[in-house]
């Protein structure tokens, strides 16, 4: 009657166990053709390929949603990587491409940006690259516990393992402050950096070193430094001064995102500080945040001069 | 034996401490927390804007737009603080430009209560367009009211407050209170860009 084999000869626990090495071997089917998309997707994304970036990395995202073990973290570092595709794009990058197919109900990135202004189309990659960084802080503490190995082959590109989960969690959590930060979302910024360990990021030398190791997309880096000056400023002005000196180097060189208007404010913060001055350790003189050096000895980097407290009137 | 055995696990604990104390702060810095969406309200400058994805939109205009593939907004903006009585900021027809990012990029620009009304009964159709946010001169008092944005109902299938967007063989699931809304407002002669969550 009942024309299932399976049922008629195996009880449910029994069924279950005997399933598991199935499963096995059809997930495995899939994890080869993951690791392509993810080589490709890492390879589109340095060779500044960006549409293909995200569509290879992206098809890892959604092929592998529901699948285990090694999988978890392709998934994530297909999320990793799509992000990182979407942040590229938004410093300059932008998918423009022409198309005559555009109405009222949805213009997607990649198809057609040609109606839309060059910082709306920038914009729809920061909110994409949340999304994807959503994603993979999602996915995250799963992805830590996943074997990189599966029948004793990488489940990742080499440059993703040795990045490893948590560091590019990290990285994510870094651009998704940025994001905020350059969308003007100060408030939840400041909530990002405020929550409990997160003082590595509070000094200068110590953020440095977490953003060169997490390999942040270099404008994202620039609005870090903003996002740490502003938080800073008010409440320890010698902490915020690298930051802020920083960002004005970096911003310059973050390929426009990153307004004139801002960096001026930046300067006049430092420049015209009621409390403090920053003079250099060699010859005691003041030098513009904008410069990189000393402009009296040109011995000692702006960066590193230090804080004099201004006389109280 | 026991003082052996105390003393190992006094150097174990010692040596994790150790381990620890190295790098405490980073490795308790890495616990980000799930992405929570853009926040829903916020200034821009003197500006203060607060925007949903109002669930309760069907009860109050006869009928659940986004099973009609319609994303309703309500939008509400004022003035507030410093020089909020004296200032001129206004959103014009012309420039405001609103638009929806949603979660994956795609840009659905905003339609015209008229344009929205259309799609719908004439049952409906009315308080669809009375209930419509009207751009203009920006006061102390909040002006209020629905912004509308029109989904192609070939590439975005909406369930719930879940969206999927097919483009070629995939579905991608979207969060729609993940969205970002933008805006321009105009500042004299300067034209501002305001951007705000829609999170219920």
């Amino acid at each position: 009657m009942n024309t299932s084999p399976m049922t008629l000869r195996f009880p449910p626990l029994a069924r279950i166990v005997l399933a598991l090495p199935l499963c096995a071997c059809a997930s495995e089917t899939h994890f080869k053709p993951n690791r392509r998309l993810l080589d490709d997707a890492l390879a589109a994304l340095e060779a500044n390929q960006l549409p293909t970036a995200v569509q290879k990395a992206e098809a890892v995202v959604l092929r592998t949603q529901a699948e285990p073990g090694p999988y978890v973290l392709q998934r994530f570092f297909g999320a990793y990587l799509a992000a990182q595709a979407h942040l590229s794009a938004a410093a300059g990058g932008a998918f423009l491409e022409d198309t005559a197919d555009q109405d009222e109900t949805g213009i997607r990135l990649g198809e057609a940006a040609a109606t839309l202004e060059v910082e709306d189309v920038a914009v729809a990659h920061l909110v994409a690259a949340m999304y994807h960084a959503g994603l993979g802080i999602e996915w995250l503490a799963r992805a830590e516990k996943a074997p990189a190995h599966a029948e004793k082959q990488a489940v990742l590109p080499p440059e993703l393992e040795k990045l490893g989960a948590k560091d590019a969690g990290i990285n994510l959590l870094l651009s998704q402050i940025a994001v905020f930060a350059r969308l003007r979302f100060q408030g939840r910024v400041d909530r990002l950096l405020r929550q409990s360990g997160r003082e590595a990021l509070h000094r200068f030398e110590t953020c440095k070193e977490i953003v060169d190791r997490v390999q942040v997309r270099p404008w994202v880096g620039a609005w870090l430094d903003y996002a740490l000056y502003d938080f800073l400023r008010g409440e320890n002005p010698v902490a915020a001064y690298k930051f802020a000196v920083d960002a004005v180097a970096r911003g310059g060189d973050s390929k426009g995102t990153f307004p004139r208007g801002l960096m001026n404010q930046i300067e006049d913060w430092v420049v015209k500080n009621p409390e403090y001055e920053w003079i250099c350790p060699r010859c005691a003189n003041t030098s513009p945040p904008s410069l990189p050096r000393c402009i009296h000895c040109e011995q000692v980097l702006v960066i590193e001069f230090t804080a004099r407290k201004k006389p109280t009137s | 034996m026991k003082h052996g055995l105390g003393s190992l696990v006094l150097s174990w604990a010692a040596a994790f401490g150790g381990a620890c104390a190295s790098e405490p702060e980073l490795e308790r810095y890495c616990d980000p927390p799930d992405f929570d969406g853009f926040p829903s309200s916020g200034s821009e400058g003197i500006v203060y804007v607060e925007a949903r994805l109002d669930p309760g939109h069907a009860s109050d205009l006869g009928t659940d737009l986004l099973e009609q593939g319609i994303v309703p907004v309500t939008l509400s903006i004022q003035l507030r603080g410093k020089g909020a009585d004296e200032r001129v900021i206004r959103l014009e027809p012309d420039r405001w430009d609103m638009r929806l990012y949603l979660p994956d990029g795609t840009v659905v620009p905003g339609v015209s209560a008229e344009k929205a009304a259309r799609k719908l009964d004439e049952e409906h159709a009315p308080a669809v367009r009375k209930r419509a946010f009207l751009p203009s001169l920006i006061g102390t008092q909040p002006s209020q009211g629905y912004l509308y944005f029109a989904l192609d109902s070939k590439r975005f299938q909406v369930d719930g407050r879940a969206l999927h967007h097919r483009e070629k063989k995939t579905s991608r699931p979207l969060r729609l209170a993940d969205s970002l809304l933008a805006f321009n407002v105009t500042d004299g002669d300067t034209v501002v860009p305001c951007y705000v969550g829609i999170r219920p």
